[in-house]
């Protein structure tokens, strides 16, 4: 059973056999997972406009609270204040019900996402099939919104994302596989119980076949989440703002919830799956240190989206289309076939498992010893720019 | 061929995409070159060398801000009036007491006349200079200023004469004007009376001439 | 909320929760990314890394519908004054409008010409004028700072319909 309700059962000393107490548990339950979800959604948003404004040497807000830090209640308080406008000829009913949709699509995926090692709201058997069934529910959405609002742009944007999300779910699910043939189960819990503490423990370097799926599944993640490189679907120089072009106020904050909180459920599946959970080596695992680790997991992946979305331009459509395709599709067919072969092999010489492992833990390390070069370098060049070619005036 | 410009393509873009993301990691680590306006002064240059170790320097002299006009050397010529594209400037000026002033240039002119009314609307105004290079004083000059936000319309037009100056400039504007008239006057009656007096002397010359001739006949 | 506009007094918690939904209006002024002659390409420099308005929660949206700030930047001419009135309609309450440079609010250089509205004012109500040709960046920032003031004093939940 759940962990959580039973945490919380024992706290309001309730029998969770009556269904009224376990009616109100449940509630709590989902009640502190809205509550952790737009605490992400708005802490997101405003560390995004903190690191974009240093990606683009500029600041980003500082002014609301301490260092801007409340910049996204600002923003929040503001759209509750705006006006509800629903435009003249939209389908009303098909209006109002797609942000709610969009919303609960990624609200939905909280109730299987791990918090750690040990915490689940539920623990599903098939968790992984449940979460990329249920951000399906977002395609339906934006669809919506882009048909209700009775706005070329809109529908356009609509029918943008919703060929692009379609397409992108395929590679997703596909890149997923040859983890679940590795673990043999669908469940989190499972998944992150097959893997070790120490980095060549972790699914991504089981072989390189699940190291290149960790990246086709963190590219199409990307695209199913819309982010840039491939938010086409609002595209501010082609389409307006896309399928939500036509919303103001509260109902926008839901989609732009549904957005932010997203990117935190792609960190978090991407660490639960690849990246070894909350694992942490030498004795030091416990509940809590576990949920630590698992954050700052799914945060540094969070990071790199962000990171990512700062440095790349745009695709165009079928620049997007022809990725999906002709690239990444036919790419983790590849690794699902070379991922049941590896294991084949690696069920007869088995000492050969952890000599891949080292060898491709080894490239990750001197590739980013490459990068952190890299980076250095880069840093004492825009040093020098700053301090020799700006001009005063 | 295909084939082979497909794992081109994949390695170009892979390498492009490190190299961007290094760069844009790099710029986390650099201090931003924002200049926090309300907080630092941009006009001068202590304060963006206190501020920011950069090359960074406040606004140069001759940024073109708003107007500014020195009433006293203002010798009310309209050559700015003129000279503005737009008319944007409105001069209105009596006579006052004359004086000696010492213009920005070093020159020194008479002041014969002041303006009473000197209003240039900044809502046109383009600030382009024009009025500023014909100005025989230097007393029209552009300032570094730039916040002058209203929320009126109206309130955009900045009016150099102040209106206890301008009732007291007007009322001994008309005050020299009636001594001018005076003068004027008295001149003209002077005028007038040596007229009078050269035609006495003429009519008693050609009488005495034509005296002189019955007695030459 | 239609129905409790105006059926309260000025009390203490009225006031001072109309502060803080003011303070939150004020610190997030969406602005439209609407530039209409050469005040746009300033209207963009102010939003780049010298005087980045990000700073102050100004965070351009590309649609009507979800901005906060119309900064008209630019000339208006008769053509596009349709246009500047249709997308102000499209803006959802509560909306502010700045017009920025001599063209916009007067049509300054072009007041003249043949194809040019005299200032934006006749078409939709403007809350400040910034005068410059174009306005330098910082005194662009230092209107939405004078827009921000309006709308920390203006009363949310007492307001007169
Ligand atoms: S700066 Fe140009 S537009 Fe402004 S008052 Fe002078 S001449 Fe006229
Ligand atoms: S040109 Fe100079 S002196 Fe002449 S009216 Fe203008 S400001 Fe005064």
């Amino acid at each position: 059973m759940d962990i959580l309700i039973q945490t919380i059962g024992d706290i309001i000393n309730a029998d969770l056999g009556s269904p009224l107490a376990a009616f109100i548990a449940l509630l709590l339950v989902s009640l502190a997972i809205l509550g952790f979800m737009s605490l992400t959604a708005g802490g997101l948003s405003f560390i995004e406009r903190r690191v974009a404004g240093r990606m683009q040497s500029r600041i980003g807000p500082n002014r609301v609270g301490p260092q801007g830090i409340l910049q996204f209640m600002a923003d929040g308080l503001k759209c509750a204040q705006k006006e509800d406008l629903i435009p003249d000829g939209a389908d009303r009913l098909l209006f109002k019900l797609a942000p709610v949709l969009c919303f609960i699509g990624v609200f939905g995926t909280f109730a299987v996402l791990p918090w750690g090692n040990g915490f689940f709201a539920s623990e599903l058997n098939v968790g992984l099939l449940y979460l990329m069934s249920v951000t399906s529910l977002v395609v339906i959405g934006m669809l919506m919104a882009g048909w209700s609002s009775n706005n070329k742009w809109s529908l356009l944007g609509g029918m943008r994302s919703a060929a692009q999300m379609v397409s992108y779910e395929i590679p997703v699910a596909l890149s997923l596989l040859p983890v679940i043939l590795l673990c043999g189960s669908l469940s989190f819990k499972e998944l992150i119980g097959a893997q070790g503490a120490m980095p060549w423990d972790w699914n991504i370097l089981n072989s390189p076949f699940t190291f290149i799926s960790f990246f086709i599944f963190f590219l199409a993640a990307l695209a199913e989440g819309n982010r840039t490189p491939f938010d086409i679907p609002e595209g501010e120089s082609e389409l307006v703002a896309g399928y939500c072009t036509e919303y103001s106020g509260l109902r926008f904050v839901f989609f732009f919830f549904a957005e932010w909180a997203n990117l935190y459920v792609i960190g978090a599946v991407a660490a639960a799956v690849f990246l070894g959970g909350g694992h942490l080596p030498f004795g030091l695992e416990s509940d809590i240190v576990s949920l630590l680790v698992f954050f700052a997991k799914s945060f540094f992946m969070v990071f790199i989206i962000i990171w990512l979305r700062w440095t790349l331009p745009r695709f165009r459509v079928d620049q997007m289309m022809t990725l999906c395709w002709k690239t990444l599709i036919p790419l983790s067919f590849v690794m699902l076939f070379g991922q049941a072969i590896t294991l084949l092999i690696y069920h007869e010489l088995t000492f050969l498992q952890s000599i891949v492992s080292l060898v491709l833990f080894a490239i990750c390390v001197l590739v980013g010893v490459k990068f952190v070069s890299r980076v250095l370098v880069n840093i004492k060049e825009q040093k020098y720019k700053m301090m020799h070619t700006l001009t005063g005036s | 061929m295909g084939l082979g410009n497909y794992f081109k393509d994949i390695k170009a873009g892979l390498t492009s995409a490190f190299e961007g993301m290094s760069i844009s990691l790099a710029s986390l680590f650099v201090r931003p070159v924002t200049v926090q306006y309300p907080d630092v002064d941009v006009k001068s240059d202590e304060a963006m060398r206190e501020n920011y170790n950069g090359p960074l320097r406040g606004m140069p002299d001759n940024y073109r801000g708003l107007l500014d006009v020195d009433l006293e050397i203002c010798i009310s010529c309209k050559l700015c009036e003129k000279a503005c594209p737009i008319d944007c400037i409105l001069i209105e000026d009596v006579k006052i007491d004359k004086k000696q002033i010492v213009g920005r240039n070093g020159k020194s002119t008479m002041k014969m006349k002041s303006p009473i009314q000197f209003d240039i609307d900044n809502s046109k105004c383009m600030f382009c200079g024009l009025c500023v290079d014909p100005c025989p004083t230097g007393a029209i000059v552009h300032t570094n200023e730039f916040e002058f936000n209203r929320s009126d319309r109206s309130q955009l037009i900045s009016r150099f004469v102040k209106a206890d100056d301008r009732a007291q400039l007007k009322v001994r504007g008309a005050e020299i004007a009636i001594e001018d008239a005076k003068a004027k006057a008295e001149k003209a009656a002077k005028k007038k009376a040596e007229a009078e007096a050269k035609a006495k002397e003429e009519e008693e010359a050609s009488k005495d001439q034509s005296e002189a001739k019955g007695t030459k006949e | 909320m239609k129905s409790l506009v105006n059926h309260f007094e000025d009390g203490i918690i009225l006031t001072n929760v109309d502060y803080a939904l003011g303070l939150g209006r004020a610190h997030s002024l969406w602005y439209m990314l609407f530039g209409l002659a050469c005040c746009g390409i300033e209207m963009m420099q102010t939003g780049g890394p010298r005087t980045d308005l990000d700073r102050f929660g100004a965070v351009p949206r590309a649609t009507p519908r979800q901005s906060d700030l119309m900064i008209v930047a630019g000339t208006v001419t008769l053509k596009m004054a349709e246009r500047v009135k249709l997308l102000y309609g499209q803006m959802a309450e509560p909306r502010y409008v700045i017009s920025m440079g001599s063209c916009s609010n007067s049509g300054g250089l072009f007041q003249c010409g043949y194809s040019v509205l005299n200032g934006v004012d006749k078409v939709i109500p403007v809350d400040v004028y910034l005068p410059g040709c174009p306005p330098r960046p910082e005194a662009l920032a230092s209107a939405i700072i004078d827009v921000q003031k309006k709308v920390v004093r203006e009363p949310h939940l007492r307001k007169n319909v």
